[in-house]
Formats: C-alpha cells, structure tokens, sequence
C-alpha cells in the first residue's frame, strides 16, 4: 500500500510532467508555427531517418521503465 | 472556434481536398502532436479515469492510461512504413485499393465509419453527461449546442481547422489539468489531508486501492481497453489524418512525445478520483455513498463556483477538440472513400470538397442522435470500452497487408468480415441464441483479434497474392493516393 508521502510524491510527479509536456508542446509551435515556409506539400519532405526512429523508441523504453518501477514500488 | 478556422481557412488557402483533410502533410511538429493528443486524451477521460479509480484505486489510472498510449507506440510501424509507400496520401483506407481492390475497401470504410461514429458518440456523451449534470441544462440541449458549433467550424476549416482549434483546446486542457485538478485537490484539503481522509473512508479496502499492484480488476478493465482501444490508433481515421498531416520526417516523434504526454494528462484526471475517493464513501449499489460512475460528477462539484464555471468553459474546448476529429474523419471518409471512390469517379476537387463540408454536418446530426440514445440506455464505461471492438477486427489484417506481400483479398476480407460478426454476436446476442456463449470483454476482443489473424493468414497460405509493394512506393499513382489531383 502507499503511503502518504508516496502519494504526495506521486502527485508531484504527474503535475511536474503534464506541465513539462504542455510547455514543451507550446514552445516547439512558437517557435515552428503552422507549416514550414516554401513547402507546398508534404512529398517534399524525406522519410524519415531510421537514427530519429531509434531516438524515439528509445524515449518510449525509458517511459515504460518508469511505469513499471512506479509499479513495482507502490 | 468559428473564427480561428476561418482565418487558418484564409491563411493554409484551404481551398482543394488535400489541404481540407490531411492539411498538405506539412504540419510542423508542435501543432501535430498537440493535436494527436488532444484527439487521444478525449474529454471522456474527464469521466472515464474517475470512474477507473473508483473501481480499482490508483491502479486505475496506469489500467486506463497505458492502453490508451500504447496505442502511440503501435501505430509508428505502421505510420512509418504508410509514409514511405504514401508520402502524401489523402486516407489511409484508401491504402486498401492499393493493396487490395474496392472490395477489401469498402469493407475496411464500414469497420471505421462504424467506429468513428461511436467514437463521436463517446465525446459528446462526456459532454451532455458532465456539463449537464453540473449545471442543471438538459443534456440534449447541451449536446445540441455542442455539435452545431462544431460542425459549423469544421465546415469552414476542414482538418487545418481542426488542428488549429485543436491546438487552442490542447492549452486548455494543459490549463485544465495543470490548474484547476490542482484547485480541486486543494479545495479537498491537499494531497496530504485527501490521503488521510481516503485511508478513513475506504477502510480496510484502503489496503487494495491505495496499491499500484491492485492486478484483480485487470480482466474487466485493463484487458478490454487493452484489446480494443490500445489497437486503435491503427485503425482510428483521425490518428491517420494527422499522421499524414505531419511533416513526415518527424513521423515517429510527434507520435511518441504525443503519446506519453497523454498519459500525464491522463494521470492528472485520476486526482479527480482520489478527491472523490476522499470526500465520498464508494457504493455500488449507489446506496449510502457515491457510485463510482458518478465520482468526477460528484468531486467537480467541490470545486468553488467561479472555478467551476470556469472549468465548464474549459471543458467545453477540451471537448470540441475531441468530436471535431472525430467530424473531420467521417468528412474525409465520405468524400474520398465513399463519394469519390464508389459513387463517383469523376468528381472535382470542388465536388469532394463540397461532399466533405455536407458530411460533417450530417454526422453531427448522426452523432447527436446516438449520443441521445446512449444517454438513456448505456453505463459510460461500457461504452468506452465496446468502442473500440472495430479495431479487433482490422488490425491484425491491416499489419498482415503491410508487412506480408502474399496476404490476399480474399484473407483480408474472410478475416475482418467473419471477426467482426462474431465478435458482434458474441457482443449483442444472448444465452436464447444458437452457440452463443457468454464472455467477458476482454475475452471476445482476443476471439476478434485471434479470428482476424489466423483467418487472414490461413486463406492467404491457400489463395496467396504476391504483391510488390515497391511499386506502390515508386509509382506516381500511388503519390496520389488513387485519385488525388496532379499538382
């Protein structure tokens, strides 16, 4: 069972994260906008490159680390 | 919302179908990801991770969040390899005659005109449920409201009014979770005192609800969400739109921070939970004490008035943002895959255009219809979770057909057609039917996914095809998705 500064801590934690999302979401379209200047159509952009598909299971193994020790430990 | 879409209308120039529903395939990566997860974290979530926690603790909220972004990681095969043989499709369904023939299309456009539909039903029955019960208006008249502004908006703007509108609700809803969940939790005391009065009023079930490791209600609530909408995102016509709207060699990272940021936002709702948890005895029975299906209703009521009518407001965005994805999806499906693709293929750019913006109107209308019925007749849950029955069917099939060159018409059709019909039997009949047997959810999604996969794959061991999938990706028809306009 969890008890109250696991709770507390967890609180935190999931408050600290959307907010770290939301900002980093914000940021990336301020600083983007809407669409790339001088394209007029996504075939113009190149496949993806298979070192930034890597990065981004990366990211996702590291998040099911978390949720799995989150688990473990409460 | 109206006039944010009309000036992206006049600022994206969304005058042909391409920019109307996949918005060109040049989205930047900020305004595509909050528009994916705005679209995933669904404002039925407001209702849905309460109730989670009111059934299971704090369990409830990895059982309802982890499915719904394992979704996220699904899809990145999929969408990469899409991208590459599609660089600028219009629909994903419209793959399907590529692959296959209008046959094993129009079987795929009635799997997701079916699930989009009760997709939409699922967000406005949040609406209805939530700003009704809160405020005293009818739910209908709540609802109604609802969808005429949305399908006024999406009438005007097509998906870049949707991404655009959806990137204003994904603040929202930032601002909804990261401020007044907070106010809520404060309003009960703070995190400290809300524990203390959950271990008071859970008593000797404080043990089981206050534990991560709570696994006994995994078969009613993990599993089926699991099994149906955890494959979702594969099958789900508004995940593909903006898919295909983001610059696609960013493909596989708006999916992913998309994804994972949806399960902080999720996490966020379960706060709702624990303040009902704290401040409510759980019945359920309803005697006595607070049902969990009516825990969020319940808890949003402890929030101070002015918060709360400001929540309602902020609500009210959240929930444009996750049926006007759903709209702009039945748009596209009507005008590319049912009026271009079988009624007529000689139609304009401005006649499909025009069917689009017809449709979205019309399915609102049909999407209030449903959620009018739903309302009345069907737990809130239980409609989240049946929602995603459609993707058993189709998503095994879909991953066959994209990574297995002899999977054939033939199997892919004997796999959906005969997964989904029995699943639906399965799902609406009962004990006075012929072989019917009752099982639990979970149990009749495995049956679909299993069907669909062994079917697909046995017919096509004995009727293979032998498809070349590298003339799809170097073929200009392709480029256009069977159709599109040459620009």
């Amino acid at each position: 069972m969890m008890g109250q500064t696991g709770f507390i801590v967890l609180v935190a934690l999931i408050w600290a994260s959307a907010t770290a999302f939301g900002g980093l979401i914000v940021y990336w379209f301020l600083v983007e906008g809407f669409a790339e200047e001088g394209i007029t159509e996504g075939g113009q952009f190149a496949p993806e490159d298979r070192s930034y598909t890597h990065r981004s299971l990366m990211i996702w193994a590291g998040f099911f680390a978390i949720i799995l020790l989150l688990i473990a430990i409460w | 919302m109206i006039a944010l879409a009309y000036y992206i209308y006049r600022q994206q120039n969304v005058t042909d179908t391409s920019e109307f529903v996949t918005a060109g395939g040049r989205a930047q990566l900020g305004l595509a990801t909050a528009s994916f997860a705005v679209t995933w974290m669904w404002a039925g979530d407001v209702l849905g991770v309460p109730e989670y926690v009111g059934f299971v603790g704090v369990a409830g909220m990895w059982m309802y969040a982890a499915p719904a972004v394992l979704s996220g990681l699904l899809v990145i095969p999929f969408a990469l390899r899409m991208r590459r043989l599609f660089p600028q499709g219009y629909t994903y369904s419209e793959y399907f005659i590529e692959r296959f023939d209008r046959r094993a299309h129009l079987v795929v456009i009635l799997v997701i005109l079916y699930t989009m539909i009760l997709g939409g039903v699922v967000q406005l029955y949040v609406g209805g449920f939530v700003i009704g019960g809160l405020t005293g208006i009818d739910p209908n008249v709540v609802m109604a409201l609802l969808m005429t502004i949305i399908g006024l908006y999406i009438l005007v703007g097509g998906l870049w009014g949707s991404l655009t509108t959806d990137f204003v609700q994904f603040v929202s809803a930032i601002v909804l979770v990261v401020v007044f969940v907070p106010i809520l939790l404060f309003t009960a005391g703070g995190p400290a005192i809300v524990y203390e009065d959950m271990v008071a009023n859970l008593g000797e079930d404080a043990s089981v609800y206050l534990s991560m490791q709570n696994f006994e209600p995994i078969g009613d609530f993990f599993l089926p969400y699991a099994l149906g909408l955890g494959v979702w995102g594969v099958v789900s016509l508004s995940t593909w739109q903006r898919v295909f709207a983001v610059r696609r060699d960013k493909t596989s990272r708006f999916l992913t921070i998309g994804a994972i940021g949806v399960f902080t936002i999720i996490s966020m709702y379960a706060i709702i939970g624990f303040v009902g948890l704290a401040a409510f005895e759980v019945s359920f029975d309803g005697e006595g004490g607070v049902h969990p299906e009516d825990l969020s209703i319940e808890a949003l009521g402890l929030l101070p008035e002015w918060s709360l009518i400001v929540f309602l407001l902020v609500l009210l965005m959240v929930l444009g943002s996750s049926t006007d994805s759903y709209l702009t999806a039945l748009a596209s499906l009507t005008s590319r895959d049912i009026y271009y693709q079988n009624v007529d293929r000689e139609a304009s750019d401005e006649d499909q255009l025009r069917v689009a913006r017809v449709a979205s109107l019309v399915f609102a209308f049909v999407i209030f219809l449903g959620t009018v019925w739903a309302l009345d007749n069907v737990g809130f849950v239980t409609l989240l979770l049946v929602s995603g029955i459609g993707a058993t069917g189709l998503a095994g099939p879909f991953a066959l057909s994209l990574f297995w060159r002899r999977t054939s018409t033939v199997g892919f059709i004997t796999g959906v057609v005969v997964s989904q019909l029995v699943s639906g039997y399965l799902l609406l009949g009962n004990a006075s039917l012929p072989l019917w047997t009752d099982f639990a959810l979970w149990e009749i999604m495995a049956i679909g996914h299993v069907l669909a996969i062994s079917l697909t794959t046995a017919v096509s061991l004995v009727r293979p095809d032998d498809f070349d999938f590298e003339a799809i990706a170097d073929s200009e028809k392709a480029v256009r998705s069977d159709g599109g306009e040459s620009r």
